[in-house]
């Protein structure tokens, strides 16, 4: 009985000791801002006045009812979040011959994931200095061959592309890397199967790793995301936004209310407003890849 | 049972040790506001200005000028980077950690209004020359430690090449930008719009010139639609479109930003580029020759019988908060400061200074007021327009974009502006 007791009190204080910083640490630093921000999002606080002034549902009404920018920016986003889904089967693609079915693949894991360890402000500079009319790489080449100069980053119409080619010349290497741990940890006796069976690469790769690799593309679609509404660094960085606001993200849009115009309570109610609509879109997202069951 | 027990009051000094731990280290006053027994006092300081800092930490320590007058008192200096500064102090002052004394960017003056302490009645005060023009609500809440001038720089050897006269009217301006870019050698005017910013000199100061009034943007905000042709907002961005139009910032200034419009003026591939004084240091150190390098005031009249307006931008306001503990002897800080020490400061930095009585004695820049009577206006902008901006979104910078990218006509963009500026003002 005492020996019960003894055990049961060790395990309790294990538990506590244990779970106490922790619970702490996300109390502090996730709980509580989580907590702030809604609060801050139903005032008109500027950032700096002591006194924060309760607005009710203003700043979300001005959000989805007075704000046509805000919707471009989101439009913006869309270009980042088409252009990497589009890019997802290329990365599957690329993961399953990297899986030792090209030479060098070790080499080429490595190039492939090298872009992703690169910081990304120091990629965003590289990028600017390819994408510059003035002596830039690219419009250099396109003189070479006597072909008209783009505005890559200047042309309101094309920015947002040339934004999305750097995203995912960044990010690409973490999804394949992502698909090649999960085919490297099928069991080989299925492909072994199917081979001696006759199966086609083709019909290997459609009927058995795509299927067992599933729940790695569930998350590489929630990557994509939240990673295409929360782009900030690369816009923010290469084009602060501009020309005139034409590749302004949700994120920067958000952060430019909050410092440059002085609204926090209008940018916490679009944090808010923003990590909706990734629950809504990831649920969404959810249920379309399970309908096949 | 007894095991049971201590084990759990245990648990309870662990976690309550822990608690109150973790409450002592957030809540302790990282504040140097020490107030001993013996009156000692440690004012801290937080500022963004390279010069500054460097002759404050340097060449003639602050602290040590400081402590032989105020032996109580110790003076703690902290550099934040220019661009990091403004959010850092926001931060600082949700958390009630703002330092004792530090400077407030002009932008930003209104928004500090109730933070501030107000200090009319310092004779540092009397004494600024522009501090009774830059109130808020009524009070002097900063000093400001300089003033800025706004000029054309331009490259000698390229307006020698071309004969070129320094122009005193717009149109005379276009020409000479015009003359450089059909020799199709040099870029006429280094303009990287890619970064907005560096269109301020056009896009934002151009209205108030075309006003002859540096508030002219505080009067705006009382107006319903201040875009409609013929007034001085509407007339000046006439002329900055007509600059545009002549495309003699390359064939697309959208798609380079400051750092190569800088390189390319160095380098000598562009004739002029229009900044503020505080540029001609940026070209020296990037290894700009100064012997090549020329300034004149950026001519925004029409005819030389108009009135030559020029912009002064007072910056750098020094001023106290009201969470300072220390609020008196900060005051007295900042009496002491605007004094001699601020003398030898301005002669040595080289900044234009905004105290009675100190001379400033720059000839580089004295070049760019020679031959021309020109009529400072100083720049302001209030709490009204600041409201009336931040409601609206209004971004002259990036309207200086839309105009380059030539996708809308002046005319819409102005309707435009008059529509949400009416709203913004009506909200």
């Amino acid at each position: 009985m005492f020996k019960k007791n003894d055990l049961k009190m060790q395990k309790n204080f294990v538990l506590v000791t244990f779970l106490f910083i922790p619970t702490i640490l996300i109390s502090l630093f996730m709980i509580y801002p989580l907590i702030n921000l809604v609060v801050i999002s139903f005032t008109s606080w500027d950032g700096l006045s002591p006194t924060k002034t309760f607005v009710g549902l203003t700043n979300f009404k001005k959000i989805i009812f007075d704000s046509p920018e805000v919707w471009v920016s989101l439009k913006n986003n869309g270009v980042y979040f088409v252009g990497h889904l589009i890019f997802i089967p290329i990365e599957l693609f690329i993961a399953f011959l990297l899986d030792k079915r090209v030479r060098f693949s070790k080499m080429f894991k490595t190039i492939t994931f090298l872009p992703y360890i690169i910081n990304t402000v120091a990629v965003a500079c590289m990028f600017m200095f390819l994408f510059s009319s003035q002596d830039g790489v690219l419009n250099s080449m396109l003189q070479f061959f006597h072909m008209d100069k783009i505005g890559w980053l200047s042309d309101s119409e094309i920015v947002n592309y040339s934004l999305t080619g750097v995203s995912l010349w960044k990010f690409s290497g973490i999804h394949i890397i992502l698909f090649l741990a999960a085919f490297q940890s099928l069991p080989t006796d299925m492909i072994e199967a199917s081979i001696i069976d006759g199966a086609s690469t083709f019909k290997q790769f459609y009927h058995i790793v795509l299927p067992n690799i599933k729940p790695v593309i569930e998350i590489v679609l929630f990557l994509n995301i939240r990673g295409a509404l929360q782009i900030f660094d690369i816009p923010y960085v290469m084009t602060g936004g501009g020309p005139n606001h034409a590749s302004e993200t949700f994120t920067v849009q958000t952060i430019n209310t909050a410092f440059q115009y002085q609204n926090f309570g209008l940018a916490c109610a679009m944090a808010i407003v923003l990590m909706i609509i990734i629950i809504i879109f990831s649920i969404i997202q959810k249920k379309l890849f399970n309908l096949k069951g | 049972m007894v095991k049971k027990k201590i084990f759990k009051k245990l648990t309870l000094a662990l976690v309550g040790a822990t608690l109150l731990s973790t409450i002592a280290v957030g809540c302790s006053n990282a504040n140097s506001t020490s107030t001993d027994s013996d009156k000692k006092v440690t004012l801290k300081i937080a500022l963004w200005g390279d010069d500054e800092y460097k002759y404050m930490s340097e060449t003639n320590k602050i602290a040590d000028a400081y402590k032989k007058e105020h032996p109580n008192v110790t003076l703690e200096i902290e550099k934040i980077a220019p661009k990091e500064y403004d959010n850092t102090m926001k931060i600082r002052s949700s958390a009630g950690q703002l330092p004792d004394v530090f400077p407030v960017r002009q932008a930003n003056l209104s928004l500090y209004a109730d933070i501030m302490v107000p200090l009319n009645e310092l004779k540092a005060t009397e004494n600024n020359l522009y501090a009774k023009e830059t109130m808020i609500k009524g009070n002097v809440i900063g000093l400001p430690e300089a003033v800025f001038n706004e000029f054309v720089f331009y490259n000698k050897n390229i307006f020698q090449e071309y004969n070129l006269e320094i122009p005193k009217t717009w149109d005379e301006f276009i020409k000479v930008c015009q003359t450089i870019k059909d020799g199709k050698k040099y870029t006429p005017l280094a303009l990287g719009l890619k970064d907005s910013w560096v269109n301020y000199p056009l896009n934002e100061y151009m209205p108030m010139l075309e006003a002859g009034d540096g508030q002219y943007y505080n009067k705006m905000a009382s107006k319903d639609d201040p875009f409609t042709k013929g007034e001085p907002f509407y007339n000046a961005y006439t002329k900055i479109q007509k600059l545009y139009d002549a495309k003699v910032s390359g064939d697309d200034p959208l798609g380079y930003g400051w750092d190569q419009q800088r390189a390319m003026f160095v380098a000598g591939k562009a004739g002029m580029l229009a900044a503020g004084s505080w540029y001609k240091s940026d070209y020296i150190t990037n290894g700009g020759k100064e012997e090549n390098l020329g300034v004149f005031l950026l001519p925004t009249r029409n005819t030389t019988s108009d009135p030559f307006y020029t912009t002064a931008m007072t910056e750098f306001f020094w001023g106290v908060p009201k969470t300072s503990k220390n609020q008196k002897e900060a005051k007295e800080f900042l009496e002491w400061f605007f004094g001699d020490y601020y003398t030898q400061l301005a002669t040595t930095t080289n900044i234009k200074p905004t105290m009675k009585g100190v001379s400033y004695n720059d000839e580089f820049f004295a070049q760019a007021f020679e031959d021309v009577d020109a009529e400072p206006v100083t720049i302001f902008y209030d709490d009204n327009y600041n409201k009336v901006m931040n409601a609206m979104k209004f971004d002259v910078k990036g309207i200086g974009q839309q105009m380059v990218a030539g996708k809308n006509s002046l005319d819409s963009i102005m309707k435009d502006l008059n529509a949400q500026w009416k709203k913004a003002r009506g909200n």
